[in-house]
């Protein structure tokens, strides 16, 4: 075999090698690739533009219920295009209105519920969400902030994760404790704002 | 062959990775033998645009009769109308209340609480999206068949609550569903929706219900 051959087989062989190290956990998360945007029930509606604004609907609140949603709206302005801030008071322009209520409000397991209260297109662009957590579900810290990132995100356009990863960002739905979004969901949001 | 050997490399990024960020069905979960449609029928599509535009963080549940332990009451019956639900000042003092709405349902059976609905009806409120109107929702669900698992509304002295007793007949109790808890039968007899989820799984509504085994898994 000459020199050639041996260096072709050794390219190929590299290549195949990062070929299956950068397709392989790319196969496990797409296998419910997820949409962006406006606008179906799984992903909630885009935002109106990069400001993302939040206010606290009652002033009822005990720290722990701030802390969690003020540390998942830092994240989201220091990991992606958006632009945060702290909370203000709720007018018809604040793009979150934030919220605790229990489950005879929110209903049976749900951790965290947010919809669009003022749309500005019927193509799914919301001027203003309603962003409510569970005080009966989200006992710890991690719980809320990791629902706080789900529902943020749900705010700003994005959909549910799918399968259970080693890559799973907080947008998959249920008791975990994942409180970032993975690079597919930051890269959605960049694309957009 | 070095253009064998690209063409073969291509390929197989596409089959590993190139699936897309628009493609909305997941595998079948074969532990429960569900097929998530990837193109639903036309009456699920009716079904899930009413709930667009609201999303839900959800522990679900992988047996009917687990639903059915944490609810108050549980029945099926057939979606009769929706108005105007209650007035919820969310944004506190100052601000523009919100209207819930109410679902009003005829109960063609009960499997837990009978004794706990009134007069055949039950009442149910959600929270939709801004542009859902009552309006387009009797003209696109009313006449569907859906399986519900019921706990109490919200009572008096919630914070922003501003009407307790509106948006059902004076007397009657409000109910809530969760997003795994409102489950509506398709037009085709053969598909089964969960809209709070965006979901639609291949079965009947019978399937959803306790002594079934259908439920929704998580994406």
């Amino acid at each position: 075999m000459g020199d050639s051959m041996k260096l072709r087989r050794r390219l190929y062989t590299a290549m195949f090698a990062v070929v299956a190290i950068i397709a392989a956990p790319t196969y496990a998360v797409a296998a419910k690739a997820d949409v962006f945007g406006p606008y179906s029930s799984d992903s909630g509606p885009c935002a109106d533009n990069y400001i993302h604004t939040w206010c606290e609907g009652h002033a009822n609140y005990i720290p722990i219920w701030r802390d969690s949603m003020q540390d998942a709206m830092d994240y989201l302005d220091l990991q992606t295009n958006m632009t945060t801030g702290w909370p203000q008071p709720c007018d018809i322009n604040t793009d979150i209105w934030y919220d605790v209520y229990d489950s005879s409000v929110l209903g049976y397991n749900v951790r965290g519920l947010s919809f669009c209260r003022i749309a500005l297109t019927s193509e799914g662009v919301c001027g203003s969400a309603l962003l409510a957590m569970n005080s009966d579900l989200l006992n710890t810290y991690m719980d809320r902030r990791k629902t706080s990132c789900h529902e943020i995100g749900h705010t700003v356009g994005l959909a549910h994760s799918s399968q259970l990863t080693s890559t799973s960002d907080c947008m998959i739905s249920g008791n975990y404790t994942f409180t970032f979004l993975n690079s597919h969901h930051k890269d959605h949001i960049n694309s957009r704002y | 062959m070095k253009n064998k050997f690209v063409t073969a490399t291509v390929t197989l990024i596409f089959l590993l990775g190139g699936t897309g960020c628009t493609q909305q069905a997941s595998l079948p979960d074969a532990s429960h033998n569900a097929t998530v449609l990837a193109d639903p029928s036309a009456s699920s599509r009716d079904v899930l645009s009413m709930f667009r535009g609201a999303s839900n963080d959800v522990d679900l549940v992988d047996d009917p009769d687990r639903l059915t332990a944490g609810n108050e009451v549980v029945l099926q019956g057939e979606i009769v109308g929706f108005t105007r639900g209650r007035e919820w000042q969310f944004g506190g003092a100052g601000t523009e209340p919100m209207s819930s709405t109410v679902m009003e349902v005829r109960v063609t059976k009960a499997f837990k609480g009978s004794d706990k609905i009134t007069g055949g009806t039950v009442y149910v409120e959600h929270f939709l999206a801004a542009g859902v109107t009552p309006d387009e929702l009797n003209s696109k669900l009313v006449g569907y068949r859906c399986g519900l698992y019921l706990i109490k509304a919200a009572d008096s002295g919630v914070a922003g609550l501003l009407d307790a007793t509106a948006g059902r007949p004076e007397g009657e109790p409000l109910w809530v569903t969760g997003a795994q808890t409102f489950v509506v039968q398709d037009k085709t007899e053969s598909e089964v929706v969960w809209p709070r989820l965006d979901t639609v799984l291949a079965g009947t509504l019978e399937d959803a219900m306790p002594g079934g085994s259908l439920a929704p898994e998580n994406g």
